[in-house]
Parts: structure tokens; C-alpha cells; sequence
């Protein structure tokens, strides 16, 4: 007993420091669970409300440039609305021959926190499920594509920004079939990487950079960036084109989340097609 | 000595709150400065290795829920708070320094300290960070970019030690 004693004298430290330091892994391997467990993490109540309390006082900065960008934005839609009915006229289509014209779902977000200095990072937003916010749910912010929902509370949720070693996007090039995975390797907060590009099809520097469409999160067509260059390692047969990200990441404000309306509907259908 | 460690934990507390309010807010390109850390490295050298251990375990798990850096910052700041004290024994060439400063170290015993718990601090963090993603130039330059502009605050707050 007294030698048992005289140790945790000596090792007591030794012991508490391990202690400490597993359950700073266990953290850390769980990764991903840390996002989802809302309950500790950014998305909880208290720590949501002070950081809403921070986005209103700071949101009075740089009113100016987001009027500016709103007002671009509106007479860019004007013009497509404008654009879009005369080409309907001209068309003459039967109502009933139209698809759905909208597929999605949009609510309305404010980003209440976020970051861009970390390898992996994410935002905030002061919407939750009581809002209709989903996991999965794509974040866009008025430029273009910024996120994915990663996990929600009832007030608040939490997207995986682009800006985020572990997040990929499917994207095409504007007007073309060429499909591939965006990524972001760390670093500079404005350019991204459109991997595995086939090396048959052309493209060029400058061509825009959209959303395919292919995963839930996002309908088809949405901005994401444009091509700076494109490069080729040697013996590799696909290529890699550098992306300039249209939003800037750093001031993230008001963005839109988007849900395809029948996507339950999708997932039921599949799940029950697989085996 | 009861004011003392009011002070400490005041300071503490004061870094804190700017490392999570203020600093994601502020962009030097994609680097993350840890002002925190000047804290840890201004703590009495007479306390014990368990107050050590404890307080920066609390406060590294704060940051980690607060940043969403799940592990990362408790993990590293553990780990520094236990090597702090053999380090300030091994690089103080005077006895019984009651606060580690430039006053009473001396300049050049107090920012090898210094120095060396940043790199430790810095090359741990980023080193679980990179779990996520590894490349070794990204590795690289984040703990030396990050690590010189810790140093770089940690000078400036140091200049307004009374």
C-alpha cells in the first residue's frame, strides 16, 4: 500500500498527463463524430447565441460593398428574367411540357462564424432543423457554392466549407460535359483544384467553373469559380486544373441553403433498388 | 500569491476570449497565430507540474469546443505545460524565478524559452492537424509561418509587462 502510494507520488503526473492527452485522441479520432455531436460543439445553444450577438455587431462592416454586390446581382437576374420570357414567347412551349421549373427548396442563412485558417474548415449558420435545415443541404452564398450542411441543431447548423481538406464538389465546365471533383489542398483561401480531368476534352483557361448537379446537394449551374491554368503531371494521363473561387471566403454573410423537393423521394427509390 | 494566480487566470482568460472572438475575424493569409500560448509561457514557475497539466488541459478542451478543432488544441497545450517546467529549469540560468520574463530571465534565456514552447506548441497542433490531409511543404510552412507570428505577438505583448 505504501509503495502504491509513494508511486502515484512519484507518477502522478506521468499518469494524469496521459490521461489528458487520450482523451485529446479520442477527440481527435473522432474527427467527423465531433462535427455531429452539436452538443459540444459551435452549433450549441450557448455558444450559437454569442456568436449571433458577434455577427450583428460586426455584420455593419462593409454594408457598403454587399449593397453593391446585391444591387450587380438583382440587374444580372432582371436581365435573365427579361432574357428567359422573351425566349418563352418565342418558344411558345405548352405549360404542362415545362419540368417543374423549381426543383429546390431555398432558405435563408446568416453566417455566424467562421474560419478559413485551418485545413479543415467550417461555418456557422443561424439556422437550424426548426428552420427546415437538413444534413446535406448545399450552402450558397451570392458569388457561388460555399458548402455543405455537416450537421444541425435546432437553432443552429454547421456547413463543411469548401475551403476544407475532406470536402469535394462535383462540378463541370460551363457549357461542356466535362464532369470532375473539386477540392481545396490548404493554403490559399482563394483557389481550389479540379482534379482527374480527362485529357481528350478541351477546355480553356478562364472557362467557368459550375455545379453539375449530380449530387443532391446542389441543382445544376451554380457558380463555383474559373479555371487560372491547367497542368499535367508527366506520366499521368489526367489533368489538373487550378480554380479561382468566385466568393470570398473570408467575409461569408447571408447565404442561401438549397434541398431538392423530392430528394426523399430519390433516396427511398434507391434504397430500395439496392439489394 | 492568491492575486497572483488571479492574475494569471485573468490573462489566461483574456487571451482566450481574443484567440475565439477576435483572431478568426482577423486574416493573415491562411495563417493561425496562437496568442493563448503567452499565457502558458508568463505562468510562475513555482506552480505545480498538476496545476500546470490541469489548467491547460481546460483551457485547450474551451478552445477545442469553441473552434471546432476536435483534440488538436488540447492535446498540443497538455503536452507544452508539461515540458514548460523542465524547460525553464534547463534554460534559466538563474534560481527561483518567480515569473518568466525578460526582466527576470534575462532577454536571451527568456525568448530561447519562449521560442522553444512555440515550436513545440506549433509543431504538435499542426502536426494532428494535418491527420486530415498530409503534405509535408504545407506542414512545413504552417508551424514555421504560424510559429513566427506567435512570436511575433508574443514580443509585442511583452513589451507591456510592467
Amino acid at each position: 500500500m505504501h509503495a502504491l502510494i509513494q508511486f502515484f507520488l512519484r507518477f502522478g503526473h506521468v499518469l494524469l498527463f496521459v490521461l489528458m492527452e487520450a482523451i485529446g485522441f479520442v477527440l481527435l479520432v473522432q474527427g467527423n463524430d465531433f462535427q455531429h455531436s452539436v452538443v459540444f460543439s459551435s452549433a450549441a445553444r450557448v455558444n450559437g447565441q454569442l456568436y449571433e450577438w458577434r455577427e450583428q455587431t460586426i455584420s455593419y462592416f462593409n454594408l457598403r460593398e454587399k449593397n453593391q454586390l446585391l444591387w450587380q446581382q438583382n440587374s444580372d437576374l432582371q436581365q435573365q428574367i427579361a432574357r428567359l420570357e422573351a425566349s418563352l414567347q418565342a418558344y411558345q412551349i405548352q405549360e404542362q411540357a415545362l419540368k417543374p421549373a423549381l426543383d429546390f427548396d431555398f432558405i435563408h442563412a446568416r453566417v455566424i462564424k467562421n474560419s478559413v485558417s485551418m485545413l479543415s474548415n467550417y461555418f456557422t449558420l443561424d439556422v437550424g432543423s426548426l428552420d427546415g435545415v437538413e444534413k446535406g443541404m448545399g450552402v450558397v452564398a451570392p458569388e457561388g457554392v460555399v458548402g455543405i450542411v455537416k450537421a444541425c441543431s435546432p437553432h443552429y447548423s454547421v456547413a463543411l466549407s469548401v475551403l476544407n481538406v475532406q470536402s469535394h464538389i462535383s462540378c463541370k465546365i460551363k457549357d461542356s460535359d466535362v464532369v470532375a471533383s473539386l477540392s481545396w489542398p490548404g493554403g490559399d483561401t482563394h483557389t481550389a483544384l479540379l482534379q482527374e480531368l480527362p485529357g481528350h476534352l478541351m477546355w480553356q483557361d478562364g472557362d467557368t467553373i459550375v455545379t453539375s448537379g449530380f449530387s443532391s446537394a446542389f441543382p445544376q449551374g451554380i457558380a463555383v469559380g474559373r479555371i487560372i491554368e491547367s497542368y499535367k503531371a508527366p506520366g499521368d494521363i489526367f489533368y489538373t486544373a487550378k480554380v479561382a473561387l468566385f466568393p470570398r471566403f473570408e467575409s461569408l454573410d447571408n447565404v442561401r441553403l438549397m434541398r431538392r423537393k423530392l430528394q426523399d423521394e430519390q433516396n427511398m427509390l434507391e434504397e430500395e433498388a439496392m439489394p | 500569491m492568491k492575486s497572483g494566480v488571479m492574475k494569471h487566470l485573468l490573462i489566461l482568460a483574456l487571451l482566450l476570449m481574443l484567440q475565439i472572438w477576435v483572431f478568426p475575424l482577423v486574416h493573415f493569409w491562411s495563417i493561425t497565430p496562437f496568442i493563448y500560448l503567452y499565457a502558458l509561457i508568463i505562468w510562475p514557475a513555482q506552480w505545480s507540474v498538476y496545476a500546470n497539466l490541469f489548467l491547460a488541459f481546460v483551457a485547450g478542451l474551451i478552445l477545442d469546443f469553441s473552434l471546432d478543432t476536435p483534440g488538436m488544441h488540447s492535446m498540443s497545450f497538455t503536452l507544452v505545460s508539461y515540458f514548460r517546467l523542465p524547460l525553464l529549469r534547463w534554460l534559466s540560468t538563474k534560481e527561483d524565478i518567480a515569473e518568466p520574463g525578460e526582466k527576470s530571465m534575462g532577454f536571451l534565456s527568456f525568448w530561447k524559452y519562449a521560442v522553444l514552447l512555440i515550436l513545440i506548441h506549433h509543431s504538435t497542433f499542426f502536426l494532428l492537424e494535418s491527420f486530415a490531409f498530409f503534405s509535408l511543404p504545407t506542414l512545413l510552412f504552417r508551424i514555421f509561418a504560424s510559429s513566427l507570428a506567435t512570436l511575433i505577438l508574443c514580443f509585442f505583448l511583452e513589451r507591456f509587462r510592467r
